[in-house]
C-alpha cells in the first residue's frame, strides 16, 4: 500500500512537500484503520507528525485530509481508500508540522459563540429539567467533537476564518439558541446577526459532507437563520 | 443615502429577508410581465409603447407593479452582489467596492424614476 504524505517542518522547510511511503500489506488486516497504518509508518520514520488520542472517533484530534476529503483517521477504514492514499493536513489553517494544524482561529470562533448554558441561577437541590420534546431539539447539535473537519472544508471559512464563525461554531451556537433553559436567546441571536458571520454561510454543504459524526451543520445554520427571522 | 459603506456594518438578517421578499415578488411579476408583453402590438418606439400600455385595461396596476419590480430588482441585486463582493474582493478593497457598487445602484434607481416619469408622467 502506498502513502503520499504531506511533510512540513517549519525549522527546515520553506513549503510543504510530498513524501511517498510504502507499507507491506502483510502488516495490515481487513479491519485496519488509517490510524493503524500511520502508527506503522511512524515506526519507519519517527519524524512523521500527526495528532491522535482516543483512537475511536471520540476526541476529535486526528482530523486530516484523506484522498481529498476531511476525515478522522481512527474511524476511516483502509479498505475504503484504495491502494494509494494521499494524506494532507486539514486545509485552510496554518500548518504546525506535517499533518498537525494550528486550530487557534477555529477555537476562537467557537469561544465567540459562548458555547455554554446561560440560565437562571440554579437551585442546586434540584435538576434543571426539560421536557423530552425540549431535550429532543438538542439532538444533532450536541454530539460535535470539535474535530474541525467541517470548518476546514468550508470555503467561507477558508477565506475569512477570522470573521466567519464556521460550521462547527454555528452548530454550537444553534445548540444553545434552541436550549429551553438558556435565557440569553435573543442576545445570542443579535450577536450572530451579521453579514459576515452567520449569513456568510452559502449552504454549499461541504461541512455536512465532511462531518465524521454524521452531523448536519449546514441545516443547523439554515435553522439558525430561520430562528433569527422569526424571533428577532 | 450613504456614501461610505462598511462591510462590518452590513446587515445579515434584514438583507436575508429582503432577498426573500424580492425573489418571491419577482417570481410572480415575471409571468405578469410576460402576459402583458403578449398583449402588446409590435411597437417602434418607447413613447408609443408607453401609450399602448396606457390603453390596456390593467395599465395602472401594471405600471405600479413594474415600478415596485424595478425597486425590488435593485434591492435583490444589492444583496446578491454585495455578498459576492465581501466574499471575493481582497479585504482592504471591500469597502471601496461596496461604496462604488452602492452608488451605481443609486444612479440606476434615479434613472429608472426619471424614465418612468418621462414615459408615464403625462398620464
Ligand atoms: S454550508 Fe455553510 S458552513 Fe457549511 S461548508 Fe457551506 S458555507 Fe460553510
Ligand atoms: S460538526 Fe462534525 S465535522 Fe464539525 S467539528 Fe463537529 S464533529 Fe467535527
Ligand atoms: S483519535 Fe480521537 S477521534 Fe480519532
Amino acid at each position: 500500500m502506498k502513502f503520499i504524505i504531506s511533510r512540513y517542518n517549519p525549522e527546515s522547510d520553506q513549503t510543504p512537500f510530498d513524501q511517498t511511503f510504502e507499507l507491506d500489506d502483510a502488516l495490515l488486516s481487513a479491519d485496519s484503520m488509517l490510524l493503524d497504518a500511520l502508527h506503522l509508518l511512524r515506526e519507519q520514520d519517527p519524524s512523521i507528525a500527526y495528532r491522535s488520542s482516543c483512537q475511536e472517533g471520540v476526541c476529535g484530534s486526528d482530523g486530516m485530509n484523506v484522498n481529498g476529503k476531511n476525515r478522522l483517521s481512527c474511524v476511516t477504514s483502509l479498505s475504503e481508500l484504495g491502494q494509494t492514499i494521499t494524506l494532507r493536513p486539514l486545509p485552510g489553517l496554518p500548518i504546525i508540522k506535517d499533518l498537525i494544524i494550528d486550530m487557534t482561529l477555529f477555537y476562537k470562533q467557537y469561544k465567540a459563540v459562548k458555547p455554554y448554558l446561560e440560565s437562571i441561577p440554579l437551585d442546586l437541590e434540584h435538576e434543571h429539567l426539560q421536557t423530552p420534546a425540549e431535550r429532543a431539539k438538542l439532538d444533532g447539535a450536541y454530539e460535535c467533537i470539535m474535530c474541525g473537519c467541517c470548518s476546514t472544508s468550508c470555503p467561507s471559512f477558508w477565506w475569512n476564518p477570522d470573521q466567519f464563525a464556521g460550521p462547527a461554531a454555528l452548530l454550537a451556537a444553534k445548540r444553545f439558541v434552541v436550549d429551553s433553559r438558556d435565557i440569553k436567546h435573543i442576545d445570542r441571536l443579535k450577536e450572530l446577526d451579521s453579514a459576515t458571520t452567520t449569513f456568510r454561510c452559502r449552504h454549499i454543504q461541504n461541512c455536512t459532507d465532511a462531518c465524521p459524526k454524521g452531523l448536519n451543520p449546514s441545516r443547523a445554520i439554515q435553522e439558525l437563520k430561520s430562528i433569527m427571522v422569526k424571533d428577532l | 443615502m450613504k456614501f461610505n459603506i462598511k462591510s462590518s456594518a452590513l446587515s445579515g438578517r434584514k438583507a436575508h429577508i429582503w432577498q426573500r421578499i424580492s425573489a418571491i415578488y419577482l417570481l410572480f411579476y415575471a409571468p405578469f410581465l410576460a402576459i402583458v408583453i403578449t398583449q402588446l402590438p409590435d411597437s417602434v418606439s418607447l413613447k408609443l409603447l408607453a401609450y399602448q400600455l396606457n390603453t390596456l385595461p390593467f395599465s395602472t396596476l401594471f405600471e405600479v407593479a413594474s415600478l415596485v419590480a424595478v425597486l425590488l430588482v435593485l434591492v435583490h441585486a444589492w444583496v446578491g452582489v454585495r455578498d459576492i463582493i465581501i466574499d471575493y474582493v481582497p479585504r482592504k478593497k471591500v469597502n471601496l467596492w461596496l461604496t462604488l457598487y452602492h452608488s451605481v445602484l443609486i444612479l440606476l434607481l434615479l434613472n429608472s424614476i426619471m424614465i418612468a416619469f418621462n414615459l408615464f408622467g403625462y398620464a
